[in-house]
């Protein structure tokens, strides 16, 4: 008698609990830029419901928190740059890079009124980035920086959110920003900024791609496969329907329906976002020739003390790769 | 009597000792716990922290940034003492002074230091100064706090029996007041230390300029070296203890002694 008192609400409450269970959602991180537009699209075009998944996007202020979230176990996959799965996996973590996303776009934007001409100019300036030890703040210093002779010693760089690097360029509280789409679009448009080099024209690199932990990728590996599926449909809409797609995602960039512009007057937002799509490369699958630049990028973090290996070897990119999905979509 | 009972109360010096090794025990025995149950990789155990911080006071870099830290907490810190005092000791002389400032900390200080960063950026630029404001802003409301308490408390006859001998306020202020501050005086720095410290960490990993401790270990973080996060905050707890515990103290010995003698 007693024992089945105690027995009948544990037996409703493992009940409930297994319901909760099934009812949890597939947890996607994502961050609030056009590199992550194919997330986002998935979601709001309905394309994770079209393949029965119960999708709910988290929103992260850099790759480097949301990398945090999928170690911990509290998200299933993300889109965000590939630097964060290389250096938590140099220390031990089990991730997997399952997908491509988007060939890296970053824009160097400097205020009219800084006198900024080129990278070299940046010296004893200003300039708004994302935070230390992200993919582009490693590709700026290892490449734009490197490559114009300057040292990051020699430039004031801030680590913030891609919102907030925007707000200190117009505010002029920067002198320049590296930006991500669309706010390099949007900066522009909206303040005496211009565009002096874009990274996307002179070093594309797989910036974001798909991220998953080995033991999601192990027990959900069909809710992860469907996911990427639904992933690669939206980025077809991206790639051939930019207006469409935008419809579905302008109002993650621009909170108003126009966009008061410096010298167009009201812009519709969706038509902002269209240009700024257009301007981007998506693309689910992960090419020999990406890789092979994933490998450089990697190679830049160790050489910069942000990627050590355990055993002090050089960091192979190729085992945190898994390509099983690419290659069952004939991708 | 009264010193006996305080006697009575009071542990000895090798007992207290014992008390802060007990406590240090503690929490390294905790954290390796943390250790043995986490993968390495999350939480690295107390001997491999150790041995990276020693590893790191050998490299110049890591005494670049302890060097760039300890800068800004002793130019913030030594500003929220000054103003502390001076606001303070006019607080203790200037009646109506004294309850306009204290109805502006009771204000003030409900707002964390650290809440004023962003607006410091705009008003300040990117660089040292918005940390500095930041540690002096978080200092000064103990420090002027104390000192205004203890004004109050000073003892009316004295006031009085100076005045008598003709004291100018400035003797007032250096031979009444000042010494019978002092030791709320001190114990009021130990706790605007405490918070500048904090402030000081805190706002190094919001602002991320030049070197120091607070960016130092957000930096770790960001490039998954959890061994760099716990040697960090290591760093930090053993600084703190080191300053509070060796050097407010000692200040706080000599002072007192002056006082009881």
């Amino acid at each position: 008698m007693k024992f089945s008192r105690v027995l009948i609400p544990a037996l409703a409450a493992l009940t409930l609990a297994s319901q909760a269970f099934a009812a949890e959602p597939f947890k996607v991180g994502y961050i609030r830029v056009m590199d992550d537009a194919q997330a986002i699209t998935a979601y709001e075009g309905k394309f994770y419901a079209k393949q029965g998944l119960d999708v709910q996007l988290v929103e992260f202020k850099s790759g480097t928190d949301l990398i945090k979230a999928i170690v911990g176990g509290q998200l299933d996959t993300g889109v965000l740059g590939f630097t964060n799965a290389a250096s938590w996996s140099s220390r031990g973590a089990d991730l997997k890079v399952v997908a491509g996303a988007q060939r890296g776009y970053h824009a160097l934007v400097v205020r009219d009124d800084s006198g900024i001409k080129s990278v070299a100019d940046l010296k004893g300036h200003t300039l708004a980035s994302q935070k230390e030890g992200s993919t582009a703040d490693t590709v700026l210093r290892g490449v734009v920086l490197k490559d114009a002779g300057v040292q990051p010693s020699e430039v004031s760089i801030l680590g913030v959110s891609p919102q907030v690097a925007v707000q200190s360029l117009v505010g002029k509280r920067v002198d320049a920003a590296f930006l991500f789409e669309p706010q390099a679009s949007i900066a522009q448009l909206i303040a005496p900024v211009t565009q002096i080099y874009e990274i996307g024209e002179v070093w594309p690199f797989p910036c974001m791609v798909t991220i998953t932990s080995g033991k999601t990728l192990k027990d959900k590996k069909d809710l992860v496969w469907k996911s990427l599926d639904a992933q690669r449909d939206a980025i077809e809409l991206l790639q051939n329907k930019p207006d469409e797609a935008a419809k579905l995602i302008a109002s993650y960039f621009i909170a108003e329906p126009t966009l008061k512009t410096l010298h167009d007057g009201e812009v519709p937002r969706e038509q902002v976002i269209s240009k700024a799509i257009q301007t981007q490369t998506f693309s689910p699958a992960l090419t020999a020739k990406d890789l092979s630049r994933m490998q450089e990028v990697a190679d830049i973090m160790q050489a910069q003390g942000a990627l050590k290996t355990r055993d002090g070897k050089p960091y192979e990119v190729k085992s945190i790769v898994d390509l099983d999905w690419q290659h069952s979509r004939n991708l | 009597m009264f010193l006996s009972m305080s006697k009575k109360r009071r542990v000895s010096p090798a007992a207290r000792k014992l008390a802060m090794a007990v406590a240090i025990a503690a929490i390294l025995l905790i954290w390796q716990c943390a250790a043995w149950t986490l993968p390495d990789f999350l939480m690295p155990g107390v001997p491999v922290v150790l041995g990276r911080v020693w590893q790191d006071l050998q490299t110049a870099e890591f005494r670049a940034i302890l060097a760039g830290s300890m800068g800004r907490l002793g130019v913030g810190y030594g500003f929220a003492l000054l103003f502390g005092i001076g606001f303070g000791l006019a607080g203790g002389l200037l009646l109506f002074f004294r309850e306009v400032l204290k109805s502006a900390i009771i204000v003030l200080q409900s707002i964390p230091s650290i809440a004023w960063v962003p607006l410091f950026l705009i008003l300040m630029g990117f660089g040292n100064v918005p940390i500095i404001v930041v540690i002096a802003l978080a200092a000064f409301f103990p420090a002027a706090l104390s000192v205004m308490n203890a004004t109050e408390s000073v003892m009316q006859t004295h006031v009085s029996a100076a005045r008598v001998m003709g004291a100018s306020p400035w003797d007032m202020l250096r031979r009444v007041y000042l010494p019978a501050v002092m030791p709320e005086l001190i114990t009021g720095a130990q706790l605007a230390f405490g918070n500048a410290w904090r402030a000081l960490i805190s706002a190094e990993m919001l602002i991320g300029f030049g070197k120091g401790l607070g960016r130092s270990l957000a930096y770790a973080g960001e490039t998954a070296d959890m061994v760099g996060v716990m040697a960090n905050i290591l760093t930090i707890a053993i600084l703190a203890t080191l300053i509070d515990q060796v050097f407010l103290e000692n200040i706080k010995r000599r002072v007192l002694r002056y006082q009881y003698v």
